[in-house]
C-alpha cells in the first residue's frame, strides 16, 4: 500500500484505488498551472535537482508555456536565488555548480522552443574569458553561469585566451561587454593589452570592460584602463547590468 | 648553462640561519626567504619551460638565486600540477605568457573511471613522470648542498589529487552532489599522498612534507572544508609521519583563507613545522593574527603580497617587508620572512633585492 500526498492536501492510497503510483505522480504534475510549474522549476534549480528541472521544462513545453518565460522566470529566477544565497554565504561553490548543471538540463529542453522575437531579446552581449597564460577558469565559469541565467548573451572563449581572440570576438559580434578574469598575478597585465587591442580596432567606445579574479582589486581598474571590477560572480551580474545601462543610455 | 660555483661559506651561513628554528635555536637574524622559484630560472637565462622540464636546471637556479640575493631561499623545486600526469591527466608546461605548469585535461573521462582507478604503488609512482623529475631535483640539491641537504616531498593536496582525476569543477560539485563518492575518492587520494611522502622518506631517511590547502574560503563552507579537506589532510600527514616522513612539515595555505585558516591549528605539528597563511579576502593575511594563533605552535612564514612584488617599487617592497619583520621577528617559535605565495616569475629582481635588504636591516634578533 502506498500513501500519496497530493500537493493540495488530499491523501490517496494507490493500491486501494487500484491506481499505479506513476499515474498519480503524472496526474499531479499535469495538474499544475503555469505559475506553479515555473515555481517548481525555480525551486528545482535552487535545489540542484536536475531530473526535476528537466521534468518541469518538458511540462512547460507540453502546457504551451512560453519557453523564454520559463527560462527567465524558472531557470533564471532560480539561479538568481542561488546567487543571493552565495552572496550571503549560505551556499558555496559546490551547490552553485550543482544548480547550474540542473539549470542547463532544463535550458537544453527549453531553448529550441524560444520564439524568434524572444531570441533577439537579450540583456547584453558579453565576451568572457580567462586571460592568456592562465588556465584557472572556475571563477569565470561561475560568472558565465549567472550572466547566462540573467539573460545575457554569452560568448565564452574559455581559458588561456589570446589577446586577439578577445578583441576579434568582441568586434565580430558587436559585444557590449568584454569580461576578463585571472587568478595569477603574472597574467594581470594581459588585461591592459586587451583594452589597448579594443582601442586599436576602434571599438573601445562601444564596449565596456569588466575585470575580476583573485588578485584583482578596484584600484587595478584604472591601471588597466578597464571600466569596472566585480568581487565575485553575483556582483558581476549586477555590475554588468549597470554597464549595459550606461552603454545603452549613452553615459 | 654552466652555473658558477657556490661559496661554501655563504652556503653554510645561510643554511645554518635557515635551519636554526627547527633545531630549537635562534639565528643571528630573521631568515629571508622570498619564494623565488620560476624567477630564479629566468634570472639565469632559462625560459620557464626549461625550468620546469629540466629539474637539474631548476634546482641549480634556485640555489644560485639564494647566493645572488644572499637569502635563505628554501631550495625546493616543484610545481602545481604534480601527480596529474601519473594517472593519465594532460598538463601543459609553461610557454608564452604562462607562468607555471597547468592542467589541460583530467585523468578520467567519467566518474565510473575514477571509481575504478587504482592508486599507484610505490614502484609505479617512483617510475612515473613526476617522481622521475622529483628524483632528479633531489639528487641535484643533494650534490650541491652536501650536509645541508634536506629532502622534500610534495604530496600537494588531497582534494586537488581528486581534481586531477575528475577535473576541478567536478571535484568541487561532488561535495554537494555525490558526497559518498567524493569520500571514496578522497580516501584513495590520501593513499596516493602517503605513498609520495613514504617514497622520499624511504630513500633519504626523512622528508620535508610540503602540503598545500588550495580550497579557498569562498569555494567550500567551513563545515565542508572540515569534512572534505582538513580531515583528509590531517589523516595524510599522520600516516606519512608514521611511515617515516617528516619531521619537517610546511603548511602552505594558498589563496584566500578568510573563513578557515584558524581551523588548521589542530593539524599535526612537529618541532620543524612551518605555517604559512597567504590571504584574508583580497589582502595578505595579517602576520600578527597568524602569530597569535600559531606563534606558540610552530614557525610562521610570510607575508608580503605577491602583487606588490610584481607591481610595486623596491621602496614599497622594502617598507612592507620592514613592517612584517618588525611585527613578527620575535614570534615564539620563529619567523621566516616570505611572500604570500611564489614571487611572480616576471617580477623585477630589484624587488627581491629590496626584500632581502629590509630583512637584513631590521631582522636582527635580540635573543641571539
Amino acid at each position: 500500500m502506498k500513501w500519496i500526498i497530493h500537493p493540495y492536501g488530499s491523501i490517496f492510497i494507490s493500491s486501494q484505488i487500484n491506481y499505479p503510483l506513476e499515474h498519480v505522480y503524472t496526474w499531479r504534475w499535469k495538474d499544475l498551472n503555469e505559475k506553479e510549474i515555473l515555481n517548481e522549476l525555480k525551486n528545482a534549480v535552487v535545489k540542484g535537482d536536475e531530473d526535476k528541472c528537466k521534468e518541469m521544462a518538458n511540462l512547460a513545453i507540453e502546457n504551451n508555456i512560453d519557453a523564454y518565460k520559463a527560462i527567465m522566470e524558472g531557470c533564471g529566477a532560480g539561479m538568481s536565488i542561488c546567487s543571493e544565497l552565495y552572496d550571503k554565504g549560505d551556499i558555496f561553490v559546490p551547490e552553485i555548480l550543482m544548480s547550474a548543471e540542473a539549470m542547463y538540463g532544463a535550458m537544453d529542453i527549453l531553448k529550441p522552443h524560444i520564439k524568434v522575437e524572444d531570441a533577439n531579446v537579450n540583456k547584453g552581449k558579453v565576451v568572457i574569458g580567462v586571460v592568456e597564460g592562465d588556465m584557472h577558469d572556475i571563477g569565470k565559469n561561475l560568472v558565465k553561469i549567472l550572466l547566462d541565467a540573467a539573460g545575457f548573451e554569452i560568448y565564452d572563449l574559455g581559458r588561456d585566451v589570446a589577446i586577439d581572440d578577445f578583441v576579434n570576438t568582441a568586434k565580430e559580434n558587436k559585444a557590449e561587454i568584454v569580461a576578463m578574469s585571472t587568478l595569477m598575478t603574472t597574467t594581470m597585465p594581459g588585461m591592459l593589452e586587451v583594452v589597448r587591442g579594443l582601442r586599436d580596432k576602434e571599438i573601445r567606445e562601444n564596449v565596456k570592460v569588466l575585470i575580476g579574479g583573485a588578485p584583482i582589486t578596484e584600484e587595478f581598474v584604472s591601471k588597466v584602463e578597464a571600466d569596472a571590477y566585480a568581487l565575485d560572480a553575483p556582483k558581476a551580474v549586477k555590475v554588468a547590468s549597470r554597464l549595459i545601462e550606461e552603454l545603452r543610455g549613452g553615459n | 648553462m654552466v652555473f658558477a660555483h657556490i661559496s661554501e661559506k655563504s652556503l653554510q651561513e645561510r643554511m645554518t640561519r635557515s635551519n636554526a628554528f627547527f633545531m630549537g635555536e635562534v639565528p643571528d637574524r630573521t631568515p629571508a626567504s622570498p619564494m623565488a622559484i620560476g624567477l630564479a630560472g629566468l634570472m639565469h637565462g632559462h625560459p620557464l619551460y626549461d625550468f620546469y622540464t629540466k629539474p637539474e636546471i631548476g634546482v641549480q637556479s634556485i640555489i644560485h638565486a639564494g647566493q645572488m640575493f644572499d637569502a635563505e631561499i628554501l631550495p625546493m623545486w616543484m610545481y602545481a600540477t604534480y601527480w596529474a600526469e601519473d594517472y593519465g591527466a594532460k598538463i601543459k608546461m609553461p610557454v608564452g605568457r604562462m607562468s607555471a605548469p597547468a592542467l589541460v585535461e583530467p585523468a578520467c573521462k567519467t566518474l565510473e573511471e575514477a571509481e575504478n582507478l587504482e592508486v599507484l604503488d610505490l614502484k609505479e609512482l617512483s617510475n612515473g613522470p613526476t617522481m622521475q623529475r622529483h628524483w632528479k631535483a633531489l639528487e641535484t640539491a643533494k650534490k650541491m648542498l652536501g650536509p645541508f641537504f634536506s629532502p622534500w616531498s610534495f604530496p600537494y593536496e588531497v582534494f586537488i589529487q581528486v581534481a586531477w582525476w575528475v577535473g576541478p569543477e567536478k571535484a568541487v560539485m561532488l561535495v554537494a552532489k555525490e558526497p559518498k563518492l567524493m569520500h571514496r575518492l578522497l580516501k584513495k587520494a590520501v593513499e596516493h599522498c602517503v605513498n609520495v611522502n613514504t617514497l622520499v622518506a624511504e630513500k633519504y631517511g626523512s622528508s620535508f612534507i610540503i602540503c598545500s590547502s588550495l580550497l579557498t574560503s569562498n569555494t567550500l563552507s567551513r563545515k565542508q572544508n572540515i569534512e572534505f579537506n582538513l580531515n583528509y589532510l590531517e589523516d595524510m600527514i599522520k600516516k606519512s609521519l608514521d611511515n617515516g616522513a617528516g619531521p619537517g612539515i610546511f603548511y602552505h595555505l594558498c589563496g584566500d583563507h578568510k573563513n578557515d585558516w584558524d581551523l588548521h591549528k589542530d593539524m599535526p605539528m612537529t618541532p620543524a613545522t612551518i605555517m604559512h597563511v597567504a590571504y584574508e579576502g583580497k589582502e595578505p593575511m595579517d602576520i600578527n593574527k597568524v602569530m597569535d594563533v600559531f606563534g606558540n605552535k610552530c614557525v610562521i612564514l610570510g607575508n608580503t603580497d605577491t602583487a606588490l612584488m610584481q607591481l610595486g617599487t623596491p621602496a614599497e617592497v622594502y617598507d612592507n617587508v620592514k613592517e612584517q619583520v618588525l611585527a613578527a621577528k620575535e614570534s615564539p617559535k620563529g619567523f621566516i620572512a616570505g611572500n604570500a605565495c611564489e614571487v611572480p616569475p616576471f617580477a623585477p629582481p630589484a624587488n627581491v633585492y629590496a626584500f632581502v635588504q629590509a630583512v637584513k636591516d631590521h631582522g636582527k634578533l635580540s635573543k641571539a
